[in-house]
């Protein structure tokens, strides 16, 4: 395939999303104030209009991937200049190489099923246009953060991510607790943004430009800079303030605490954009400039120790929660955890893999956790479910996939990328490696149980309120069809692809990503055989306790949660961190700034600025007033003692410092 | 006469002047008058924008120095000229000011009080705001600066709110205290350089050691008007009292003038001052733009949270101003035109809403978005560019500043005024939420609908917001030729305060 055509190609899959998505909001606005039953017609056929834009960007973009093997070099398409300033030049420029075709694939073909299966989910929905519009705008977001050719234009796909995952948490935007979840999605993911556009400045400032070509070419020169009187080395504070942001994306421990609560969404946004998506953009930011991370050892361990924690605390997590999608967003929290140490590892690609597989099993588990609510009428706890196997069959066999995949059993996709990542962490041979291990090693085991948990007590456990549970169906073909899709991707694709990322092929990454050290290599043959099989095994045994706890031996479980009770409301919570935030950052800024408001602005501010000196001028003028009473006595008085202060004066200064008079 | 010798600038400022002067001997029935006023008011501010594109289609962007200078003998007995020009940094305000003249002219459609006198100091404002702009001497800048106290101040007082006499009264006396020094300074300069003409100023130099008091004169003028914290007390009464169109005026262009100061005048003229002084401004910058955000998300009036968040904006612009680099230069002057359509564009909106249900309060509102579409989706546009999302206009400005201030060495500055991007977020998304969605307000569900005026400003200042995001050169690209000019004003003043 030729680089025109891939411009081409590349142009049609970013921008019709954007196209699908001005459409939505032509259609939606039009006749708004209508109350027909032609408003839902419109709705229905505006959202199909939006599919068949979004299926067919996806075919472009998988023409696209399927064509670049034969050209395997950078291709940039130039749209627009953006703007100059000083030496700083930002242009609109979508770049393709191995990594943007690779994304720009998985994102569209996932977003296009997932609309597809909106079609269903949404279609009670008296604004399900409304819905569709943000969907194609997200998707057009990402598409623009992945295939971006310069840092400054990821930012605005990166930004336009969050708009968007905003506007969706907060759909329904007559509940408090959506709002309130939107809300905090953005504000945390600007606190990252705060510390990553300093990086993106730190960046500009030392490449003296923002140009993919630049930044994963040539290290600068000069790297030291001063900030607040230290010496610094500019590229390491680069990628720690780069690093931060994509913790707050990515959902890392610290600022994770916006994704539990993103739920309140509808679940085919917690599919696409909470769990195969948008919160891996962090990971891919890394993985683009993974030549600019390589070189720095501190940061490379810090992301191992972010990342191992954040696999093993948030699994822990979802081992007892009991709302069903907030189960599988911990899940979500804890996998991006693995992308990371594998970033931390510098295996780039295996991160990419893990990334690709956990799309497709994360993006069915959703939609088959939506299928499940769809069917109980916005029942999400699975305490008032059960007993669902025998009315919905495909669901339940479809989600078993994505549990399989999810726990990594053998030749399911999650097997292949998942353990990859486990055995790059024991054949890293450090301490901060090893401590990445250990994590990874019981998130694992937390992994296999909280699968089990999520299947027993929502498909196979007895149904504990049988009157709520009658009512459920199989949901329509047009929600289980992107399910099957996606059930195929999640058992074959680590399958299929492990060769493009950590295998033969691997040179298929050319130069879009740094190159990796000589760890992935030693690890393949460096970890003993028969230690292989331990993640699996450990994971099947604890898929056992999961079964005992809940199947057979009840007791168990209720002696060992008096035990636990106190630790089990606090995992329930995610450790407490937003109680722990409530009270510490967010207490003292709101004290703050509600001083700042009543003190400093009202008795200060204004208090001794013109209130205070209007006030003195005015009691002064009171003061003097009293003088003018109309008494010629007074005035007369005045009159003379003035004139004798005056010659007073004059005469002692003639006299002292003989002036002029 | 040539076509090359038409006084264009004169043109610019007095056309307005020509239309008030028509509205104000209007006479006849009442209904009549009001109707022919307004006629009137639409043709000033249409003339002035005709005149504004076609100054902005003969300007020529690469081209240093001033443009179309006017430059006659006006009061012999002290040399004070009329001297007129224009250049990018000018032009690009001048053409703001026609843009939110028309549109504040526009929103005013409902009004029914003193309609004659509203027009006529609608107009009297337009005349002395492009005044200032244009002028090239400090005397008739002063008299135009000061000038435009005066309209303004009728418009808070005849037509604002409850509490418009105070509001009025405390806006007239601090600007006005504020313009006193900087006359004093004037009668200074003028003493000790023989001129009042800031080229005439600039070459002669002025001795340091005076420079000092002279910029703190100066400060005092265009900090008040800024306004730089803490001088900005005035700014939340003043626009919570206003009408809607007076709010445009005053936070779209008025505040502007303040900016337009420091780099006319305090930078070229008291160049070491400038240097001295610029720790003490980017102190003041980060606090207000840390502060008055923090405030702002504590409001219950929603022009008061705008009010504040123009507070926290224009600390960006005094920033990139006193970085001393042609990137913050730049993107201060960005900052400057998207400020004044956002907080423009915002205040309409507000106005909009307040005159549907007559109240600012939050608590009155909520589930505005189910209601309005186009109103939410606009109003959507205005407060992601006030957050400073990229692809909106307020990105461009924000990066360029922070940018300048880091190449300039002062990382310690950027960080903190970085902070804008989190707090930013946090009280605009209130401002939106408590607005448009949750709970429905009770005079919620019966909003009338907009009507066409209301909605093609709308899109209007959404799809300026936008363009302005994307295609930033579009404005950019006029700041060439002074920019190139300013640069080595910038390199030395950069030399001076010992960065790179």
């Amino acid at each position: 395939m030729n680089a025109e055509t891939l411009k081409v190609l590349s142009v049609m899959t970013v921008f019709l999303p954007c196209l699908a998505s001005f459409v939505a909001f032509a259609m939606y606005s039009v006749g708004f104030r209508e109350q027909r039953d032609g408003a839902r017609a419109r709705h229905r056929l505006g959202a199909i209009i939006v599919c068949a834009l979004l299926l067919l960007s996806a075919i472009s973009a998988l023409i696209m991937a399927v064509g670049y093997h034969q050209t395997g070099e950078v291709v940039h398409v130039f749209l627009a200049d953006w703007f100059q300033s000083g030496g700083l030049q930002v242009a609109w420029q979508l770049r393709i190489d191995s990594l943007s075709v690779l994304m720009l694939a998985l994102v569209s073909f996932i977003a296009a099923w997932i609309c597809v299966y909106s079609l269903g989910y949404m279609r009670k929905d008296e604004t399900m246009l409304r819905f569709f519009c943000y969907m194609a705008l997200f998707t057009f977001s990402m598409q623009l953060l992945v295939s971006a050719d310069n840092a400054l234009m990821l930012f605005v796909g990166w930004e336009g991510v969050g708009l968007c995952s905003y506007l969706l948490i907060g759909y329904d935007h007559d509940r408090a607790a959506a709002n309130n979840a939107a809300m905090k999605a953005f504000v945390v993911n600007r606190v990252g943004d705060f510390s990553f556009i300093l990086g993106l400045i730190l960046l500009a400032v030392l490449y003296g430009s923002l140009d993919m070509d630049v930044l994963l070419g040539v290290r600068p020169s000069l790297t030291f800079i001063e900030v607040a009187g230290y010496r610094l080395d500019g590229l390491s504070l680069a990628c720690a303030l780069l690093f931060v942001g994509a913790m707050a994306k990515s959902a890392q421990w610290g600022l994770h605490i916006w994704l539990a609560d993103a739920m309140e969404g509808p679940t085919p946004v917690s599919a696409l954009i909470h769990a195969a998506t948008m919160v891996t953009a962090g990971v891919f930011m890394i993985a683009r400039l993974s030549p600019i991370f390589a070189s720095d050892a501190l940061i490379l361990d810090i992301m191992v120790v972010v990342g191992g924690l954040t696999a093993l605390l948030a699994s822990l997590c979802a081992a007892v929660q009991y709302d069903i999608k907030r189960t599988i967003a911990w899940s979500t929290c804890s996998q991006l955890g693995y992308m990371v140490v594998a970033l931390g590892l510098s295996a780039w690609s295996a991160a990419l893999f893990h990334l690709v597989t956990h799309a497709f099993f994360k993006a069915l588990l959703f939609l088959g956790a939506g299928s499940v609510i769809y069917a109980l009428h916005h029942q999400q706890d699975m305490r008032q479910m059960g007993g669902l196997a025998k009315q919905m069959p495909a669901t339940c066999s479809a989600m078993w996939i994505g549990c399989i995949a999810l726990a990594g059993l053998p030749f399911f996709s999650g097997y292949y990328s998942k353990d990859m990542i486990i055995e790059l962490a024991w054949g890293g041979q450090n301490v901060v490696a090893s401590f990445g291990f250990a994590c990874l090693f019981l998130a694992a085991i937390a992994t296999a149980y909280y699968s089990m948990r999520m299947m027993l007590m929502t498909f196979h456990l007895p149904a504990s309120q049988q009157e709520s549970t009658d009512i459920a169906r199989e949901s329509p073909m047009v929600m289980m069809m992107p399910m099957m899709v996606l059930a195929l991707f999640a058992v074959m694709a680590g399958a299929w692809w492990r060769d493009w990322f950590v295998g033969d092929n691997i040179a298929f990454w050319g130069n879009s990503l740094a190159p990796h050290k000589a760890l992935m290599d030693k690890l393949l043959d460096g970890v003993p055989a028969e230690w292989l099989p331990l993640p699996v095994v450990v994971s099947v045994l604890s898929m056992q306790v999961a079964l005992l706890m809940y199947g057979f031996y009840g007791n168990v479980w209720h002696t060992l949660r008096t035990w636990v009770a106190s630790g089990h409301g606090l995992l329930q919570r995610g450790w407490g961190m937003d109680q722990l935030y409530k009270v510490s950052i967010i207490a003292f800024v709101r004290g703050l700034a509600r001083e700042s408001a009543s003190t400093i602005e009202k008795d200060m501010i204004d208090g001794l600025g013109p209130d205070g000196v209007a006030h003195t001028v005015q009691r002064f003028a009171r003061r003097v007033a009293l003088w003018h009473d109309g008494r010629l006595f007074v005035y007369a008085f005045m009159m003379i003692a003035a004139a004798v202060v005056f010659v007073l004066w004059r005469g002692a200064a003639w006299s002292l410092f003989s002036l002029p008079p | 006469m040539t076509f090359v010798d038409f006084p264009i600038l004169s043109a610019l400022i007095f056309f307005p002047l020509v239309s008030a002067v028509l509205i104000m001997v209007t006479l006849g029935q009442p209904e009549r008058v009001a109707l022919n006023s307004r006629y009137l008011a639409f043709w000033g501010a249409g003339g002035h924008a005709l005149l504004a594109l076609a100054l902005l289609f003969v300007f020529d962007a690469e081209k240093q120095g001033y443009q179309f200078v006017e430059n006659v003998l006006w009061f012999a007995p002290f040399g004070i000229r009329y001297h007129l020009g224009v250049d990018g940094i000018s032009l690009g305000l001048v053409l703001l000011t026609s843009g939110l003249t028309l549109a504040a002219l526009m929103c005013s459609g409902g009004l029914t009080h003193r309609v004659k006198e509203y027009m006529a100091a609608f107009m009297v404002l337009e005349c002395f705001v492009t005044g200032a702009l244009l002028s090239l001497d400090l005397v008739p800048f002063y008299i135009f600066f000061e000038g435009v106290l005066l309209p303004m101040f009728f418009i808070i007082g005849v037509w604002g709110g409850k509490e418009r006499v105070y509001a009025s009264l405390k806006f007239f006396l601090y600007t006005l205290a504020g313009s006193l020094l900087m006359f004093v300074a004037l009668v200074v300069l003028y003493h000790e350089t023989g001129s009042t003409d800031i080229i005439l100023i600039e070459r002669a130099g002025v001795e340091p050691s005076l420079q000092m008091l002279l910029w703190l004169a100066f400060f005092a003028s265009f900090a008040v008007k800024l306004p730089i914290w803490p001088f900005h007390s005035w700014l939340p009464l003043a626009h919570v009292e206003a009408p809607a169109a007076g709010s445009m005026m005053l936070a779209g262009i008025l505040l502007k003038l303040g900016a337009y100061g420091f780099i006319r005048f305090s930078l070229p003229l008291f160049p070491d001052a400038s240097v001295y002084f610029a720790p003490f401004m980017y102190a003041l910058s980060v606090i207000a733009i840390i502060y008055a955000s923090m405030v702002a998300w504590q409001q219950e009036d929603m022009k008061r949270l705008i009010a504040y968040s123009s507070v926290a904006h224009m600390g960006y612009v005094t920033l990139g101003i006193f970085s001393f680099t042609v990137q913050g230069l730049q993107g201060a002057m960005m900052q400057m035109i998207s400020h004044g359509l956002l907080s423009a564009a915002l205040f309409m909106g507000i106005g909009f809403l307040y005159h549907r249900v007559g109240s600012r309060d939050f608590a009155v509102y909520g589930g505005v978005a189910r209601v309005l579409p186009l109103f939410s989706v606009a109003m959507m546009v205005y407060t992601l560019g006030s957050v400073a999302l990229p692809g909106t206009s307020g990105f461009v400005g924000e990066f360029m500043v922070l940018h300048g201030l880091w190449t300039a060495q002062h990382s310690t500055w950027a960080v903190a005024a970085a902070s804008g991007v989190v707090l930013s977020a946090v009280y605009m998304l209130v401002f939106y939420r408590r607005i448009f969605f949750g709970k429905q307000g009770d005079k919620v569900a019966t909003l009338a609908p907009l009507t066409w005026t209301e909605r093609s400003l709308l899109v209007i200042f959404a799809t300026l917001v936008v363009l302005l995001g994307l295609m930033p050169m579009l404005y950019l690209d006029t700041l060439q030729g002074s920019s190139a000019q300013m640069a080595p004003l910038l390199d030395t003043l950069r030399a001076k305060a010992g960065g790179a």
